[in-house]
Order: C-alpha cells, then structure tokens, then sequence
C-alpha cells in the first residue's frame, strides 16, 4: 500500500489514527485496515508508518489470511469499528507482532522515541536480540 | 559393514548411546569392534540452521519426519523427537537438572508406584562425568546433593527470578543447563535467543558439537542409513541384530548388544524380537507440563540470560507426594510482553511441570509394518491431574512474595518432549523389563538404554539423567 493512499484513507497524518475513518467499506483494502489497526490501537506511540506498512506488507506475505475471505471481512470490520486488542485475537496478534518487530523494547519503552519497524523476528537469522535480557539490563541494574 | 560378527552392536546415535559408548570404549580392549546402526544420517548443524532461516539446503529431508515413523492412537496427545545422528540433542533445549534422591524412592517415602533398584548416591558421580562433558552452567547451591561444582558459572536471574530466590533459597535456583553461560568446547555462550531447537549461535550441548570423540575412534564403525527392526533372542541371549539398509536386509551377529533408539523405537524392537516380559512396551508416559503468567504489579520483570533461566522446588518434595505428584517450576524468560501501555513487562511466565507414574494402560505396540511402532496413551495419570490442583491452590501463597496483579492458568501442553516407560527398571524380572544396569532380565548380553528405563516419572527433564545411567551401566558392566 503507498503511503499516500493509507493517509487520505485515515484521514489523519503520520501521528496515527484516532478516529474511525469515514471512508468507504469496500473500497479499504485489507492492508489498509491492517495498519489502521495498529495504528488506532497504539495511538500513543510515535509510530513510523511507513514502518506500520512495510511491517504489514512483510507480515501478510505468508499469511492466511490472503485466503480466507472471512478473516479479511473480520480485519476490515474490527478497522472500521476501532476494536481493540482487548476485545479481538485478530488484532491482539497483529499488534502484538508489530511491536516485537520493532525497537520499541529495545528502546526501553520510551514512548517519546519514534518507534521504527526493524523486520519481521526472525531470531535465528536475528540471534541475540532479546530486548528484555542481561544484555539491556545488567545484573547490577536488575 | 567389515564384520559378520562385533564385540559390540550399538542401535541409535543419542544420548544414551553415545555415552554408553564413550564408557565402554575407555574401558575395552584395542583391539575390540564395535558396530553402530543409525537409522538416519549426520544433518550439520549449520545446515540446519539455514532450514531455519528460510534458506535452501539439500539436508533437509535427509531424515524422516517424526510424525511418519510411528502411529499415534491419541491425537490429543503429541510426541516429540528427531532422528538422524545425534538423536533428539539436536532440537533438545538443554534443560539438565538433576533428579532428586526422593525420586528413586516412590515406595518408601511416599507408598507409590515402585522405587528404582538404584538409589541417587549411586548415580551421583556419573551425574558428575556428564555435566563435566555437556559442560553444564549451574549454581553452587542446588535443591539435590552434589559432590563437586558446575563446570561453567550459572546463568543470571531476572528481576523476578531474584525476589524468588532471596525468598526461597536453594528451592529457587538457576537452572542448571546445557545452554552454555560462556563459550566452550568450541561452542559459543547461550545469548538468549530463546529458539533452542536449532540454537543459532551453536550454545546448547549437542552429539554433533560434543567433542567426545566416540565415533573418530578406529574401533568403531559407524553405519548410516541402517534401520534395526528385530534381534535374534535365544536361550537368554540377543544373538543378532536385524536390520534394512538400502532395500537390503542384513543380520550381524554381536556378543554384546545396546538399544538407544528411544522409548517407541526400543519397545518396537523388543516387541519384534518376541521378547515376552510382560513389561515390554508398557507404561509409555511422560510428565504433564502448563504455562502460568503471573501478572504483575508495577514490577518490571527483566534480566535473565536464557531461555530456561530458573528452577523452582517449592512444589517438588514432601509428603504431598503420597497423594499428587511432584511439580518443577521453570521460570521461561523468552520475550514475550504484555499489551498494556506502561505494563510491557509486568508479566512472568512460568512452566509448571508434573511427574506421573507408569500404567499398563499406556502402551506401545507392534504393527504390520515392522518398522513403526503404535502408541496408545489414555491421558496422564489421576495422580498428576491432582497435582496441577494441588498447584493451583497452593501457587497464590507460593507468589506472595511478589507484587501479583493476577495469576492466568493455561491449558496443559500436548506434549514435555519426552518419551518414558516402556522397558522400566526393577529389582526383579517380575516388576520389570531391565535391571539396574540396564540389562534385560531375560537376555543377559542386551542393554535396553535411555529413558524407557525410568520407573517412575519424576517432573526433572530426563536427559542429564538417562546419559548418566549410561555411563553408569557401561561403567559397572565392562
Ligand atoms: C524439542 C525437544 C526438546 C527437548 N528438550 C529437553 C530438555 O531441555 N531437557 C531434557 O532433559 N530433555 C529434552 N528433550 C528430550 C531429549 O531430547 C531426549 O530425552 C533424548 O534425546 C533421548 O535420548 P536417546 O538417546 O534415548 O534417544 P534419541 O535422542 O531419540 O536418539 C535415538 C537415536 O536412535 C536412532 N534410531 C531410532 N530408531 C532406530 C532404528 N530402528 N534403527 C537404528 N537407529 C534408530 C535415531 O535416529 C537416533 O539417533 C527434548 C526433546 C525434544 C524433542
Ligand atoms: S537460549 Fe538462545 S542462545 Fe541460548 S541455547 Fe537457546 S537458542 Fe541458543
């Protein structure tokens, strides 16, 4: 999805989606309702979105979910209504995933940090990347 | 293969065949001959690892896929292994702690199933020689006696791991392990990359990175590719052992014989062979295991140098065991995190792992085709179902010590990869299939090795033990 066309979809700038987007039903591709998702659910977050997109075009590469009408009506539903992790799998797993692809952790969870898409966790290509391990926080800080 | 006849037959690559072996071979002759049969073929670790990755390699159906050797009568409940050289140590994840001495003593202490004819003091220097070879990270102060320290340093706590073990001592340790805390023996130090099945940066103990030199030595022969599916029993003795290689069938003749195909493939052999103890193939089990996230209040849950990176004892020994079984608490330390802004990692995640007891119930059988085994299994015991009660109404009290928002129980996992039972240790012929060397009862040159053996289930993972009892039954036999 082009970076244009997710913000004139949104309605809304790089700093996220807080608000339900009046466009079209049909017209949202699954991508764009994908990184809408994120996007309304990690509204606080200084999100980099052409990360957010990447991230969605890298994740939904191999996924299920291109063929599986349903699970693609689902998406763009939980998009349109603003459902949230809390209430959704759907949406809990693609968040949860987005954010352990990104250097939010690494970053300690600085919020003020723009948080940038490092690639989708591979950890045997990517070894030694455990955000939360004695490598970031010593044994005379834990 | 150069002989019609070895000193010794060896079936399978892994644990319990290669230290039974490294044993034998510092004890026999020069001039003795010893045959391996592996089913499978060497897949070099680095090979692996570009499986992982997504990358093309030419090994990576070189082995059979566990799922299409045997025939599972319970689709609820899985088994886990790999074949080829090496065995399972090439996906194992490297959790070696040690059996408590109450294990050994079920009907003793605590009036259940049966004790095993060894007892911990036996074993405990063997216990020794194998963390000294798999060059295994721990803690001076352990749950278990010990007689001498861990070769390599133990790993590093968490934030939480810390405030349990200031509370509960030496019931909450680090976990000893062969996920090395500093580079060894040509491996690398563990980083915590938490995919242990192939570890990327070569940490964990393997056959293929051991160094133990058991199949460079000229007296061994080692053969690919070669599937045993029978031996010749006859006036008390394994005479043959029967194999496929290539489409061919081949039948070499051995003075002594040592099975270490696993519980599945051990039990199908025997079974093939006629071998009419009525133990054979009974009991197959395993311990029961479920993950526990305990949520926390404003504790940031960080730290920590493994995957595995604790052990606690706090449900393990007492007099619970009379009426439900033992529990080990491993402390996972993988990333995971919460989604909850300000809460990332509040959170701890703990494997809550179960012993069970043998039951005839439980049982591998044979099939038309000679080659694959069949395993009926009913579902864990009474006795363990009570204990994950016992640990839920205890769990609260045992956490206190911690700033718990709520503790989450989930859904026991299909499998702990682990394969137990089926050729059992007993006293005498009519308890079980092996004695406590590991000889079969009935067949005097026959040694039924690795976890099959077990007489009852402990919640301790089995592998450290099972190379111990190798080296233990080479040792007192030769
Ligand atoms: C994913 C996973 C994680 C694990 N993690 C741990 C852990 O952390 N800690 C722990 O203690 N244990 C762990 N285990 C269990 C551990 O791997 C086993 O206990 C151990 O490998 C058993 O050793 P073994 O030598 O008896 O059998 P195996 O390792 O299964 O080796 C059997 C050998 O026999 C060969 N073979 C099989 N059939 C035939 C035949 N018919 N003819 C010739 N050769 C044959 C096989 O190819 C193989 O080489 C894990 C297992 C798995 C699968
Ligand atoms: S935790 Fe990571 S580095 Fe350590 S053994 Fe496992 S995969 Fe290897």
């Amino acid at each position: 999805m082009k970076r244009r066309r997710f913000i004139k979809l949104s309605g809304l700038g790089a700093t996220g989606l807080a608000a339900i987007p009046s466009v079209g039903f049909v017209y949202t591709t699954i991508h764009d309702a994908a990184v809408g998702v994120i996007c309304n659910e990690l509204h606080y977050l200084n999100l980099d979105i052409a990360g957010v997109e990447q991230f969605v075009q890298d994740y939904y590469k191999a996924h299920f979910i291109n063929d599986d009408l349903q699970v693609q009506l689902k998406m763009k539903t939980y998009y349109h209504l603003g459902v949230k992790s809390t209430d959704s799998y759907l949406v809990k797993e693609l968040v949860y995933d987005y954010l352990a692809a990104t250097d939010f952790f690494i970053n300690k969870m600085d919020e003020s940090k723009q948080v940038k898409y490092l690639g989708i966790v591979n950890r045997f290509s990517q070894p030694c990347s455990h955000p939360f391990s004695h490598f970031h926080y010593p044994p005379d800080v834990v | 293969m150069k002989q019609t006849s070895y000193d010794l037959v060896v079936v399978g690559t892994g644990f319990a065949s290669t230290f039974f072996l490294q044993k034998y071979l510092s004890k026999a002759s020069a001039q003795v001959k010893v045959l391996v049969l592996e089913k499978g073929y060497l897949y070099p670790h680095g090979e692996r690892l570009k499986e992982k990755r997504g990358e093309a390699t030419p090994y990576a159906t070189i082995n059979p896929d566990h799922e299409d050797v045997f025939e599972n009568y319970n689709k609820e409940k899985e088994w886990f292994f790999s074949q080829g050289f090496g065995g399972s140590s090439n996906c194992w994840y490297g959790c070696t702690p040690r059996f408590m001495p109450s294990d050994f003593k079920m009907k003793t202490l605590y009036g259940v199933a049966n004790d095993w004819p060894i007892t911990y003091d036996d074993l405990e220097p063997y216990y020794t020689q194998v963390e000294e070879i798999m060059s295994i990270s721990g803690p001076a102060g352990t749950p278990f006696p010990k007689s001498s320290a861990y070769p390599l340093p133990p790993h590093l706590f968490t934030t939480v791991d810390k405030l349990l073990h200031k509370h509960y001592g030496n019931l909450y340790i680090s976990q000893p392990t062969a996920r090395a805390r500093q580079a060894v023996n040509g491996r690398n130090a563990c980083c915590a990359s938490t995919v242990c099945s192939v570890c990327p940066v070569n940490a964990k103990f393997t056959i293929e990175n051991s160094n133990m030199g058991v199949y460079e030595d000229a007296r061994v022969e080692l053969l690919y590719g070669a599937e045993v599916y029978s031996l010749d029993l006859e006036q008390g003795l394994a005479r043959k052992v029967n194999f496929e290689k290539d489409g061919k069938e081949y039948h070499v003749a051995a003075e002594v014989v040592a099975l270490g195909t696993n519980a599945l493939f051990n039990a199908n052999i025997l079974l093939n062979s006629g071998d009419s103890n009525p133990f054979t193939g009974k009991g197959i089990g395993e311990q029961l295991g479920l993950k526990v996230s305990v949520y926390l209040d404003n504790l940031e849950n960080v730290g920590g140098s493994t995957w595995v990176n604790a052990n606690g004892y706090m449900l393990y020994d007492g007099d619970h065991r009379k009426e439900v079984a033992a529990c080990l608490m491993e402390s996972s330390n993988e990333p995971y995190f919460r989604l909850e802004r300000g809460k990332w990692r509040h959170i701890a995640n703990f494997r809550m792992v179960f012993g069970d007891l043998p039951a005839m119930e439980n049982y591998v059988a044979t099939m038309p085709d000679r080659m694959k085994p069949a395993v009926h299994y009913k579902g864990p015991s009474d006795y363990t179902l009570r204990g994950v009660q016992h640990m839920k109404d205890k769990l609260p009290d045992i956490f206190s010590c911690l700033p718990v928002e709520r503790i989450e129980y989930h859904d026991p996992y299909p499998s702990e990869a682990h394969i137990l039972g089926t050729s059992r240790m007993s006293r005498t012929a009519a308890e079980g299939v092996v004695d406590q060397h590991l000889i079969h009862h009935q067949y005097r040159n026959l040694f039924v090795l690795g976890s099959g053996s077990f007489t009852t289930y402990t919640p301790s993972n089995p592998t450290l033990t099972l190379s111990a009892l190798s080296l233990f039954a080479a040792d007192k036999s030769f």
